[in-house]
């Protein structure tokens, strides 16, 4: 009997094999050039250069970190992006909560096909509206400014989507219940629906800050003063800045990754009961 | 406090959920809403909590009209079937919720809900969350949340319909207890007839949106107005057989049912007779079909043979499903009858107790 068992959760282990065997390869595949980055914006010029190449860096270079640092203002990009960031999370994640609630919660004349307008914003390419929405800026006297940065990003159709659709998936009775206890709308939002929804904004918010984070085009149009460029900007001066060295920028590259690195990590809980909230009600 | 429906509609789309609703219930009454599902019972009590508006009409409570008001302002309160508890919210602060809204001072407050919980017996679970307790702990936090508002009325919708069915038997004694404690108005829609017999000052049978009936529990059971309620009401079902009409020597009169002739009473055949009906529907509850050998035959109103096709033992009684002439019927015998499944006997309807329906149009004669 024992034995039998022992022999089932061995041949059950081999089965698995396989599959931990591909995670493991694709992992490994994705993680390379991450780890090859790290490496070589740890490495002196000189070894950069040397075939076969080092996979590990004997005598880590940290000047190459310093060197990324000031050869351009990267502090005033960070604190620029963060920024950015910062505000377009919030907005987006204020007006997406907002606007999710209506189109789940509030009984309004046409709803179903306004929401589907609403949507159909979303299949309309960014790069499409940048034009319009450059010269908006523009004339609005936005330009090199955090408004001209932020606002064209407070609202998306996206974010409302997502929160609407978690949202949807909580009973109706709250709302009745709410109703008759007395609680209007917006405290209903907040006491309620916003606590029960903590997974969902939680997703919204780090996708919305990795984007805003992330973002190369529009700053790099609305913004000419290099005290208002982001980071990402930074990073592509720097490669101009540093054509000799290479491993200079692959350090500023990691600089600009580690604060989307250290929230996604913070947040992975949430993200992955996001990413699949509504496959199983819990 | 007083509730009325004066004449109150309500459409859906196409679908007409309510259709001149018209309803007193005093101050102080149980009133329960009674139906199939989809009958406009939860429709009723949704409009009158004010999470629906009526189509038409209007509804008052304590002799003022609320039809325009929000449901804060109506001051009722309402237990939902699934409870709707705030799930990220102690129980505690559950039952404080809709206090805590009022500017209720918080030692107030906190001694209303700990009174509640008290009288409810859910003290020991206050600082739990909805999802840690048991189906009959949810039912009695959301009967706390709704005391402590002390509300004008109690709206209940199928509270106890996600219990299992020895819960509900306690619960509905310890509702029936609360509301004698309380004294205040209560109208409560189920589709159970067994709760409404029981709990109900008075019943409102709804069907397709209109109201049928309104009466007592007892009223509703032995007088029924039609044949939806008569059908309705009372499980196992009542039989019901059509036939002419037929006069008899002597001033009586027969229903004369294919091989099931049923004597009326004088006084019955008489009014049946007034009303000038050709045809009618014989209805018989299945506590007045009994073995004909333990009966005088002049106490039947008809006596026939059956085959016996289901004995369901309830232990205290049985309830034996016939065939006879190709028509089902149910009887209710005492426990130890003598039938079995598969014998031909003779059974009796007993005298007195049949009901006439006019078979158009339903309505009960008399």
């Amino acid at each position: 009997m024992t034995r039998q068992s022992a022999g089932r959760a061995a041949l059950r282990l081999l089965g698995w094999l396989p599959l931990y065997a591909l995670l493991a390869a694709s992992a490994a595949v994705v993680m390379f050039p991450l780890y090859m980055t790290v490496v070589d914006s740890l490495q002196p010029i000189a070894k950069f250069l040397t075939f076969p190449p080092d996979f590990w860096p004997h005598t880590p270079v940290w000047s190459n970190y310093r060197a990324a640092m000031t050869s351009i203002p990267m502090p005033r990009y960070m604190a620029n992006s963060l920024i950015m960031a910062t505000v377009i999370t919030v907005g987006e994640v204020v007006t997406a909560a907002l606007a999710a609630y209506a189109f789940s919660f509030m009984r309004f004349p046409f709803r179903t096909p306004l929401f589907f307008l609403f949507l159909s914003t979303m299949m309309v390419p960014w790069e499409i509206s940048i034009i319009p929405n450059f010269q908006t800026i523009q004339r609005l006297n936005w330009l090199d400014t955090y408004q001209g940065l932020t606002v064209p990003f407070l609202a998306t159709a996206f974010g409302t989507f997502l929160l609407r659709q978690h949202f949807m998936s909580l009973p109706r009775e709250l709302k009745d219940a709410a109703d008759i206890d007395g609680y209007g709308d917006l405290r209903f939002l907040l006491s309620v629906v916003v606590p029960l929804s903590r997974a969902a904004l939680a997703t919204l918010a780090v996708f919305a800050f990795l984007q805003a984070w992330n973002q190369y085009l529009w700053p790099l149009l609305v913004t000419n003063d290099p005290n208002m460029r982001t980071v990402q900007i930074g990073i592509a001066s720097l490669q101009s800045e540093e054509v000799q060295r290479t491993n200079v920028v692959l350090a500023g590259t990691i600089l600009a990754l580690l604060p989307m690195l250290a929230l996604v990590i913070a947040f992975q809980r949430f993200l992955v009961r996001g990413l699949t909230a509504g496959a199983l009600k819990g | 406090m007083s509730v009325r429906f004066d004449h109150v509609s309500k459409r859906f789309g196409d679908v007409e959920a309510l259709v001149d609703f018209t309803l007193d219930v005093a101050d102080g009454e149980f009133m329960v809403l009674l139906g199939p599902s989809g009958c406009g019972k939860t429709t009723a009590l949704r409009i009158l909590a004010g999470l629906e508006e009526p189509t038409a009409g209007a509804v008052t409570i304590a002799g003022r009209d609320v039809t325009d008001l929000p449901p804060r302002q109506r001051d009722v309160a309402m237990v939902f079937q699934n409870y709707a508890l705030y799930p990220h919210m102690s129980v505690y602060d559950n039952i404080a919720f809709g206090l805590r809204m009022r500017r209720i001072p918080r030692r107030e407050i906190d001694r209303t809900v700990r009174e509640a919980a008290a009288t409810l017996a859910i003290a020991d679970v206050l600082a739990r969350k909805p999802g840690a307790l048991s189906g009959g702990q949810r039912q009695r936090v959301a009967l706390a949340r709704a005391m402590v508002r002390r509300p004008r009325a109690f709206l209940m919708d199928e509270p106890l319909s996600n219990l299992d069915a020895k819960l509900r038997a306690q619960t509905r004694v310890e509702l029936i207890r609360l509301h004698r404690q309380l004294q205040t108005t209560v109208v409560y829609v189920t589709h159970d007839q067994v709760e409404a017999m029981t709990m109900g000052h008075r019943i409102a049978v709804l069907e397709r949106g209109r109201l049928q009936q309104v009466g007592e529990p007892r009223e509703i059971y032995e007088r029924p107005a039609n044949l939806f309620v008569a059908e309705f009401i009372g499980s196992p079902s009542m039989s019901f057989f059509r036939g002419p009409l037929r006069q008899t020597d002597g001033g009586g009169a027969v229903v004369d049912v294919p091989h099931l002739p049923f004597a009326l009473d004088p006084a019955q055949a008489a009014a049946a007779r007034g009303a000038g009906w050709a045809e009618v529907v014989v209805g018989v509850r299945p506590e007045h079909i009994v073995l004909a050998e333990d009966f005088g035959e002049r106490y039947a109103a008809a006596t026939f043979e059956a085959d016996i096709d289901v004995v369901e033992s309830l232990g205290n009684e049985l309830h034996v499903s016939l065939i006879s002439q190709g028509r089902g019927m149910v009887a209710r015998l005492p426990a130890g009858a003598p039938v079995a499944a598969g014998e031909a006997r003779r059974f009796a309807v007993a005298r007195g107790h049949l009901l006439l329906f006019e078979p158009e149009h339903g309505t009960r004669l008399g």
